[in-house]
């Protein structure tokens, strides 16, 4: 049997993609007879926009559409060729359907206009080697450029098995995607290590999908769409991905100067604090919640095969949540390594002492924490299980240890409160020295999340975002089963707090690159805690005695009284609890902390990473 | 941040002393340390192949020198740097105008040269072999050579990548 794995626009140019490596390298072991190789459509349609506009459509512009999935714009520069018509809602993408500004728009059309040729480019080249089975794995926007190679790809050779799986078929959405493609033979919902392999012998068999779990099939006219697995697949079965052909393809690509490659490596699945509170925004689906992570000595084993054998430095971990176990047992063989790898991780914002540091010296450099907000209140209702005093000591402390922290500001909660926006609001200026939410933004309804499957938590009414009426010929009723992204009504705040919400966000990404805020040890016990920050005077705060015991006691945050205890105690100094107070009022009103709910935090880093766009006009010399 | 006290002399005659800052000053940035210094620059030294490393404050408002106004201008970090895997180094070099610049070094002589010049080294101190070596590693400008004939150094440019600028995704 000869089987090519697809992948897509708009995968990740960069990256390779794990289903194709997972899967190739699982049915090479389950069905060693099984040719299998892979075609990188994502790389292939970046090349042909830069050869059909000689280099005026560049693998940025390709970026740009490929990381804004809620746009769909991606899915509809393919929505004419998988509908036969090119001229399919051409016009109403003008209609203010989408948010995008008008030059994004133009790249769209003059990129929709290239699509056909592609397709007719893709088809021809997946059937050079006239494979039995074309797979195609489909994340974010890779439905409709998939479904049209594969629709074409039947009219031109029939009897080649189309096999549609990944993240966007789970569920109702797989379901969906099958009934409404007949030209798509299989769809795999869920996860496809165990399953994939046996759809291939019953293919090879030229038997029907009767009982394969998840699969959706067709008994004559009619689609079959068979439960999918309750139990999620062992770690022991997920293979090291194979990522051989994909970098033979990217290092011939004039696309590889474009960015960095970089490994993806999957250590776990699933999340163990959404096993127990799924956070309500949180779109994992819950037959994948399941946390299920690698032994620490076969992850070691596999990132530092993965690295000797591409030599590529730059890992990027798929996990949504990092293994505790791994800061004892894997971090450490990573630091030890001496390599200067880039690794990019998901956690959980409220870390232990020393665990930062651990990652650190790891070669984690960037990190998502699922910051989210800075108001434990709402963070509460998100059920996120931080509170905004743990997002600030990690904000705080990846200064230091020039860590850098992505994270957004998300808003428009049901039962929140604008004071609880105003509360942070007025805080956000003392904050312009750590590192801005990279984007202010309403909180989207997402397919499996809490907010979704229960209507009573207040979004009561949804519609699928307006972008799948411009991409599918299809009912309402079908495109509510097949879309991932919702609209629904605006809950939480609106009006005045959302916009200065946006304002003060503004403000401070605008000041953030020219503004620090360094606390030092100075010879005797003092603290020298010097203030550059935009909006504030240049001022240096010399903190002498139970000042300096007490701001060290605040990095950890603290209420007036648990300070109090803590001076009067453990630090034996005679200070009454009404002069604490009014030293934490005016450390406060000098933006030196962060009030959560009368939990008092320090603000100062005990460091001040290299700026990626620092100017040598912004150092400033005392 | 480090400030050094005293203007730095590079000089295009005394390759020793200039290379040892060179390489000091590359060090220091990858170590993610800013650093204040203040330069007098021998104009007979072209000090475009450092364009990638912190550049002199100016003496002034009214400093004019262009080559040290370009060095401002073109400095940001993450320009020109290598990283350490298993057996191997890779540089990654965006001075060019031709866009990044990518090389992995995985063997000798290349690899033990890159290395052996992180500390500046005499050029006659080198072998035929290594200091042809030398030659196709200064022509990529990964290596810079300073001093009178007979006494000219050799010194690594690239920094190695041990603390990443923040946003570490703009680099």
């Amino acid at each position: 049997m000869r089987l090519i794995l697809a992948s897509m626009p708009w995968a990740d140019l960069h990256s390779p993609s794990p289903a194709m490596g997972i899967l190739g390298a699982r049915t090479r072991a389950a069905r060693p007879g099984t040719e299998v190789t892979e075609y990188h459509g994502a790389i292939r349609w970046a090349e042909y926009l830069l050869a059909a506009t000689n280099g005026e459509l560049t693998p940025e512009d390709y970026a740009r559409i490929a990381d804004d999935a809620p746009s769909g714009l991606g899915e509809w520069i393919f929505a004419g060729a998988l509908n036969g018509r090119p001229e399919w809602r051409l016009k109403e993408l003008r209609s203010g359907v989408v948010r995008q500004s008008d030059a994004e728009i133009d790249v769209a059309v003059r990129m929709r206009r290239l699509a056909d040729g592609f397709v007719e480019q893709a088809v021809a080249e997946l059937l050079a080697t006239a494979p039995d089975v074309v797979g195609f794995t489909t994340t974010f926007q890779q439905n409709t450029s998939s479904l049209a190679v594969a629709g074409r790809l039947k009219q031109v050779r029939p009897s080649t098995r189309v096999v549609l799986g990944g993240a966007n078929c789970e569920g109702p959405m797989g379901a969906a995607l099958h009934r409404n493609h007949p030209f798509v033979d299989f769809v795999v919902r869920g996860e496809g290590e165990l399953v994939f392999p046996r759809l291939l012998d019953r293919i090879a068999a030229d038997q029907d999908a009767a009982g394969l779990e998840g699969v959706c099939w067709w008994r004559d006219e009619r689609s079959i769409a068979n439960p999918e697995s309750p139990s999620p697949v062992p770690v022991e079965v997920i293979p090291v991905p194979d990522y051989d052909q994909w970098q033979r393809v990217i290092e011939a690509s004039p696309v590889l100067s474009y960015g960095s490659p970089c490994l993806l490596i999957e250590a776990s699945r699933g999340c163990w604090w959404g096993e127990r509170h799924h956070c309500t925004f949180c779109g994992l689906n819950d037959a994948m919640i399941k946390f299920r992570s690698k032994p620490p000595d076969r992850l070691w084993a596999e990132l530092s095969g993965l690295v000797r054998r591409h030599q590529i430095l730059d890992v990027f971990f798929t996990d949504n949540i990092l293994d505790l176990a791994y800061y004892d047992e894997v971090l450490p063989l990573v630091a030890a390594s001496g390599w200067d790898l880039r690794i990019f991780f998901e956690v959980k914002s409220n870390m232990r002492p020393g665990q930062l540091e651990r990652l650190a010296a790891a070669g984690v450099v960037e990190l998502q924490p699922g910051i989210e907000s800075l108001s434990s209140r709402v963070l509460k209702l998100m059920d996120k299980g931080v509170t905004a005093t743990a997002n600030l000591r990690l904000l705080r402390d990846s200064e230091a240890l020039s860590i850098t922290v992505t994270w957004n500001y998300l808003y428009g909660f049901p039962e929140e409160r604008a004071e609880d926006y105003l509360q942070v609001i007025a805080q956000l200026p003392a904050l312009v020295h750590l590192q801005p939410p990279r984007a202010v933004a309403r909180v989207a309804l997402e397919r499996f999340s809490p907010f979704f499957e229960r209507p009573e938590l207040g979004f009561a009414t949804r519609s699928p975002k307006p972008f799948y009426g411009l991409v599918y010929d299809l009912p309402e009723a079908e495109l509510g089963d097949l879309a991932y992204y919702f609209d629904c009504e605006e809950a939480g705040i609106t009006g005045d707090p959302e916009r200065t919400l946006h304002e003060a966000v503004g403000r401070w990404q605008r000041a953030h690159p020219d503004s620090t805020l360094v606390v030092s040890e100075n010879p005797g016990g003092s603290l020298l805690i010097a203030d550059r920050r935009q909006g504030w005077p240049v001022r240096d705060h010399v903190l002498t005695g139970w000042h300096a015991a007490a701001y060290r006691a605040l990095e950890r945050g603290r209420s007036a009284k648990a300070l109090t205890d803590r001076l009067t105690g453990d630090d034996g100094y005679a200070v009454d609890p009404g002069t604490v107070s009014a030293w934490l009022e005016t450390a406060h009103r000098d933006g030196l902390t962060y009030d959560d709910d009368g939990t008092f935090v320090a603000l100062a880093t005990r460091g001040v990473p290299l700026r990626a766009y620092a100017r040598p006009d912004a150092v400033e010399v005392r | 941040m480090i400030e050094v006290e005293r203007p730095v002399r590079l000089d295009a005659a005394d390759g020793q002393a200039t290379s040892r800052f060179v390489a000091w000053l590359r060090d220091r940035l990858s170590e993610g340390l800013a650093v204040a210094w203040r330069a007098s620059l021998d104009p007979r030294l072209d000090a475009s192949p450092l364009y990638h490393l912190p550049p002199p404050l100016p003496e002034g408002p009214g400093e004019q020198d262009p080559a040290l106004v370009r060095w401002r201008a073109s400095y940001r970090p993450g320009v020109c740097f290598y990283r350490v895997g298993p057996g191997f180094i890779q540089v990654k070099d965006l001075r060019g105008p031709g866009g990044p610049s990518r090389y992995t070094l995985t063997q000798d002589p290349y690899l033990s040269l890159f290395t052996r010049c992180l500390t500046p080294t005499l050029l006659t101190d080198l072998t035929e072999d290594a200091r042809r070596i030398a030659d196709a590693l200064l022509a990529e400008r990964l290596l810079i050579a300073v001093g009178a004939p007979g006494d000219r150094w050799v010194t690594t440019l690239p920094s190695r990548m041990r603390r990443w600028p923040v946003p570490s995704y703009l680099i």
